[in-house]
C-alpha cells in the first residue's frame, strides 16, 4: 500500500523553462545540508526549525550556471508554478549569489536562518518551501530559472518540534459500548474539543497489553487529538491470549463506529473518517492488531462498520509473537513498529521466541519502518505498567523521553500515512543523529529502519529470499566476497543466548523463528590484514539503467559480542560505489550523512558478554549523490548504465562483524 | 558517531556496569498451588457466556466465582506466556492481575470443579489459556498431582464466606459483582474493577 500522496519529486516542468533539469536525468533539488565529506551536499525534503536552510548547486551538473550571479529566493510553496510569477521570498529576501565551476565548493548557500522561516502548519507537519533561482535577476519566474519545488510536492518543509502539541484544544469522554466482549467494555476517547464545527477525522485506535489498562495512554491520544485525530484507546481482553485481544480490537473499532451518534451525546456523530484508521497496539495488543489485520485479510472476521483497505497503518508497540507467521502477520499494510531495547518482558532474548518482537515486523510486506530505542523499558510507553528496565545501569531514559520519542513518530507515521504528509517521512528513515525530532534530547539513541513497499517500484538487488548461492544474487548477478565468514540463511539466533560462538553464525539475530522466511547475510570485516574486504553485485543485463530510481537503500546490523564488534565499540561505516559500463567508479563514504550502523546496546545477561539483538539499521543514499562534483573525475558517472554496486570496508573503519539485508533500488 | 575507532568508551563503561534491578520478578516454578482459598461462591446465569480462556470454548451457565492468594510472583503481568490457574478440571478466568496484592480473583465454570477437599487449585505451565485443550488440561492434572492436599475445612470456609449461591443474569452482572470482590481484596485494582464493571475510571 502506498502513502497518499502521488509521488513526484521535482520534475521541475523542464517543457515550461530550460535549464531546470541536468542531462543526467536526476532532478535538481536543491535545498539540503552541506556535508563534510563527499558527496558534499545533502538534498533533503525537511528540516527543523532550529536548523538553517541551504541551497546547493553542484555546478559539474548544471554547468550553465557556473560563473552567474543570481538571487535564489525561498518562496512559499505552490502547487503549481506559472511563467511571470512574481517571486516573493518568505524569509528575510532573497539571497544574491555568484556560482563558482567545479561542483559544491563555494556553491552552498544559506538561504534561511534557524527560525527565520515559520513551521506553524496548523494541524500539519511541517510548511513547505520552494526554492527559486531567478537567473536573470527581474524578480520573475522566466524560462532559464530553476525551481525546487510545485508539481505536486514543496522543495522542502520547515517542521516544528512533533513532540510539542497540536494547536488544537482538545476533550476527553468515557464510554461503555455495546457488542464487545463482556468485561472489556470501556473505551477512553480524545478528540479535538471543536470536533462540531469540523469535518471527518481520521480514527486512531488503541489496544493496550496484558495487565495494562486503557487508560494509561492519554500522553498519546491527547497528543494525537491536538493534531485533528479521533483517538480511542479500549479495554483489550488480553490475558486468555492474542486472539481474544484481536477480538476486542476489532470489535471495539466496529463498535465506535456503529454507535458513535449515542457515545458522548453524540459528540463524534459524522465526525469519524472510516476510510483512515490506524491500530496502535501494546505488548500482546501489539500483536492483536497485527492479528486482527490478518484475521479481516484471511476473511475469518468480517468487520461490519469498515474493510480492510480503510486500515492505512498498523503499528505494533514492543509486540509479542505467540502466534508466528500464518496468524500475527501485518500483511502488505503500512506498518510502523516501535520498541525500547532494554525491554525487561518482551525483551527479544535468544531463549524465547515469543518475546522476540521483530519477527512481527519482518513479516510486513509493505511499506514498514522501526523505531528501536536505546535505554527504554516496556512499560515506558504507557503511563503506569510495573518498570521492568533490563538494561545497563546509566543508559535508562525514563518514560516522558520515551514518550517524547513516541510522541514524534507517531504524528510523522500517522501524518505520512493518513495524510500524505511529505516532511514525516524523513523522520522515519534519515539518521537520527542528523534529523530527529527537536523535542527528543541528542543523547538519546534511536535506531530507525525503513523499507519501501512494492508498490513503490522498486528493484531489489539483493535480499537473500531466493537465491541461497552465495555468488549469486536475489536479481540473478554475479556476487564477488572478499570478507570472512560470510553465510547466508535464516535471521534467526541459532541457540539460546547472546554468546558469541563460530557454530551460530546469525548470532543476535532475532527477526525470524523457525518457521519464518526472513533471510539475510551475515559476514565478517577482518582488520589489519593489509586487504580491502569487499562484496561486489553485478548486475544482470537489464537492470543497467539506475535513472528511474532515487536511492539506493540497505539495512545492516553489528553483530553481537562478536570480538570483531567489542574489539571498537562504536557505529561503523563503509564505502558504498556505483560502477559503470565505462568502468568510471563514484565511492560515497556513508559516514558522511553521520549515518552510521549502531553497535548493539549494551545490555547483558543471556550469555556471556554485553551486547543486545543486533540492531538494523537502514542507509539510503540518493543515487544523483554519485554524481556530484564527477566524484573528482573528469568522466561522470553515467546512472543510466550502472554495471556494479560495491561495498568496501577499508582497514581504516575498524574491523567488524555484519549482517546485511535488502539491497534495493527504491523511487523515493 | 562517524568512526568506530573514535567512540570506543561510553557503551563499553556502561556495559561493565552490568544491568539494574528494576526487571520483573523470576517467574516460579510451576506447577505451584495457590497459598489460600479465600472467597467461594456459586453462581447461575439465566444466560450462558462463552468461557474464552480454553480452545473448546464452553458455553457457562453455572460456577463458582473465587477469589484465592496467590505468590504475587505468579500473576506479575507479563507479555510473554505466564502460569495458568487451573481449578479441578477447568482453566480459571482470571478477572484481575493480582499484582502486587497477590489476590485473584477469578470465575470456575461449572460446579463441580471446586471439591470439599484436595489440592486442586493450582498455576500450571506457563502458556495462553486461549490455547488449553482437554488433552493439555489432563496434562497439567497429572503434572500437579503430588502438590498437598488442600484441607476441606478451607474450602468449607471460603464457601461460607461467599454464601448464598449468585444467581445473575448474565455475565455482565456476574462481572459487576466480581468487580465488587476485587475492590474490596484488591483495592489497588479499582481502575480495574470499575473497568470490569462496565463503569467510568478516574484514572
Amino acid at each position: 500500500m502506498r502513502p497518499w500522496y502521488a509521488f513526484a519529486l521535482p520534475s521541475l516542468l523542464a517543457c515550461a523553462w530550460s535549464g531546470v533539469a541536468p542531462a543526467d536525468g536526476q532532478p535538481a533539488q536543491l535545498a539540503g545540508n552541506s556535508l563534510p565529506a563527499y558527496p558534499s551536499f545533502q538534498y533533503v525534503r525537511a528540516f527543523n526549525t532550529d536548523a538553517p536552510v541551504q541551497v546547493g548547486v553542484d555546478t559539474t551538473r548544471q554547468a550553465n550556471l557556473a560563473g552567474k550571479t543570481v538571487d535564489i529566493y525561498v518562496a512559499a510553496a505552490q502547487s503549481a508554478w506559472t511563467l511571470g510569477d512574481a517571486l516573493a521570498d518568505a524569509g528575510l529576501g532573497p539571497e544574491t549569489h555568484t556560482f563558482a565551476s567545479g561542483g559544491y565548493t563555494g556553491n552552498v548557500v544559506q538561504v534561511a536562518g534557524a527560525g527565520e522561516l515559520s513551521a506553524a502548519g496548523g494541524t500539519t507537519l511541517g510548511v513547505g518551501y520552494d526554492v527559486v533561482i531567478d537567473v536573470n535577476r527581474n524578480g520573475r519566474l522566466d524560462a532559464g530559472d530553476y525551481v525546487d519545488g510545485g508539481n505536486g510536492e514543496a522543495g522542502f518543509y520547515v517542521v516544528d518540534d512533533p513532540t510539542l502539541a497540536g494547536p488544537l484544544a482538545t476533550a476527553s469522554l468515557e464510554a461503555t459500548v455495546t457488542g464487545v466482549t463482556a468485561g472489556y467494555t470501556r473505551e477512553r476517547i480524545w478528540y479535538p474539543a471543536g470536533i462540531t464545527g469540523m469535518g471527518q477525522l481520521p480514527l486512531v485506535v488503541i489496544s493496550h497489553g496484558n495487565g495494562h489498562q486503557y487508560n494509561w495512554y492519554d500522553y498519546l491520544q491527547q497528543h494525537l487529538a491536538s493534531y485533528g485525530y479521533i483517538v480511542m484507546s479500549h479495554q483489550n481482553n488480553t490475558m486468555p491470549g492474542i486472539e481474544t485481544a484481536s477480538t476486542t480490537t476489532l470489535q471495539h473499532t466496529d463498535a465506535l463506529i456503529a454507535q458513535q451518534a449515542s457515545i458522548g451525546g453524540g459528540v463524534l456523530n459524522g465526525h469519524i473518517d472510516t476510510s483512515r484508521i490506524v491500530w496502535i497496539g501494546h505488548s500482546r495488543g501489539g500483536e492483536g492488531v497485527a492479528r486482527a489485520y490478518d484475521r479481516i485479510f484471511d476473511g475469518t472476521w468480517v468487520p461490519t462498520q469498515y474493510a480492510l483497505g480503510d486500515i492505512v497503518l498498523v503499528s505494533s508497540i514492543a509486540p509479542t509473537d505467540f502466534l508466528g507467521p500464518n496468524s500475527a502477520n501485518p500483511h502488505g499494510v503500512n506498518y510502523h513498529f516501535l520498541y525500547g531495547a532494554a525491554d525487561g518482558d518482551v525483551s527479544g532474548d535468544a531463549n524465547n521466541d515469543i518475546a522476540q518482537a521483530f519477527h512481527v515486523y519482518e513479516r510486513a510486506e509493505g511499506y514498514r519502518q522501526s523505531t528501536y530505542v536505546h535505554g527504554a523499558d516496556h512499560n515506558d510507553f504507557n503511563c503506569c505498567g510495573f518498570e521492568d528496565f533490563a538494561g545497563p545501569l546509566g543508559t535508562a531514559i525514563g518514560r516522558p523521553e520515551a514518550q517524547q520519542v513516541a510522541k514524534g513518530v507517531y504524528l510523522a507515521v500517522i501524518q505520512h500515512y493518513v495524510e500524505g504528509n511529505v516532511p514525516g517521512k524523513d523522520f522515519l528513515w534519515r539518521s537520527y543523529e542528523e534529523f530527529k525530532p527537536m523535542g527528543v534530547s541528542a543523547n538519546t539513541v534511536v535506531v530507525s529502519e525503513y523499507k519501501e513497499g512494492p508498490a513503490g517500484g522498486k528493484y531489489v538487488i539483493d535480499d537473500y529470499q531466493t537465491q541461497t548461492s552465495k555468488t549469486l544474487s536475489s536479481s540473478g548477478g554475479t556476487v564477488q566476497v572478499k570478507v570472512a565468514d560470510l553465510a547466508e540463511g535464516l535471521l534467526n539466533d541459532a541457540n539460546t543466548d547472546f554468546t558469541w560462538t563460530t557454530t551460530d553464525r546469525f548470532n543476535g539475530m532475532t527477526r525470524a523463528m523457525s518457521s519464518d522466511a526472513t533471510r539475510g547475510s551475515v559476514f565478517t570485516v577482518v582488520d589489519n590484514d593489509g586487504k580491502t574486504g569487499s562484496i561486489i553485485w553485478s548486475l544482470p543485463a537489464g537492470a543497467y539503467d539506475l535513472s528511474p530510481y532515487q536511492y539506493l537503500s540497505f539495512r545492516a546490523a553489528q553483530g553481537t559480542r562478536h570480538p570483531s564488534t567489542t574489539a571498537v565499540l562504536g557505529p561503523y561505516a563503509w564505502q558504498v560505489s556505483l560502477v559503470d559500463g565505462r568502468g568510471v567508479k563514484s565511492v560515497i563514504d556513508f559516514s558522511a550523512y553521520a549515518m552510521g550502523i549502531q553497535e548493539p546496546y549494551q545490555r547483558t545477561a543471556s550469555g556471556v558478554g554485553a551486547g543486545w539483538q543486533n540492531e538494523f539499521g537502514t542507509v539510503r543514499i540518493r543515487l544523483a549523490d554519485f554524481l556530484a562534483g564527477a566524484n573528482g573525475r573528469a568522466t561522470r558517472l553515467n546512472l543510466a548504465d550502472i554495471r556494479q554496486v560495491r561495498f568496501d570496508f577499508p582497514d581504516s573503519q575498524g574491523p567488524a562483524r555484519l549482517g546485511l539485508d535488502d539491497l534495493e533500488l527504491t523511487k523515493d | 558517531m562517524l568512526n568506530k575507532h573514535l567512540l570506543p568508551l561510553a557503551f563499553l563503561l556502561a556495559g561493565l556496569s552490568g544491568a539494574v534491578g528494576a526487571e520483573p520478578p523470576a517467574l516460579p516454578a510451576t506447577p505451584a498451588a495457590v497459598t489460600e482459598v479465600l472467597y467461594a461462591r456459586p453462581f447461575t446465569l439465566d444466560e450462558a457466556y462463552t468461557h474464552l480462556w480454553r480452545q473448546e470454548q464452553p458455553q457457562v451457565r453455572d460456577g463458582m466465582l473465587l477469589v484465592v492468594k496467590v505468590d504475587p510472583a505468579l500473576v506479575y503481568p507479563r507479555q510473554v506466556a505466564e502460569p495458568v490457574l487451573y481449578v479441578g478440571n477447568q482453566t480459571a478466568m482470571r478477572l484481575n492481575v493480582g499484582y502486587p496484592s497477590g489476590i485473584v480473583v477469578a470465575l470456575v465454570p461449572g460446579m463441580d470443579n471446586l471439591p470439599a477437599s484436595g489440592g486442586d487449585i493450582w498455576f500450571g505451565t506457563p502458556r495462553l489459556p486461549e490455547t488449553i485443550t482437554a488433552r493439555t488440561l489432563a496434562d497439567e492434572r497429572g503434572r500437579a498431582a503430588h502438590l498437598a492436599a488442600r484441607a476441606g475445612h478451607e474450602t468449607g470456609s471460603a464457601l461460607l464466606k461467599g454464601g448464598a449461591p449468585l444467581q445473575a443474569r448474565n455475565l455482565p452482572a456476574l462481572l459487576a459483582e466480581a468487580a465488587q470482590l476485587v475492590r474490596q481484596h484488591a483495592p489497588d485494582e479499582a481502575a480495574l474493577a470499575d473497568g470490569l464493571a462496565g463503569q467510568s475510571s478516574a484514572q
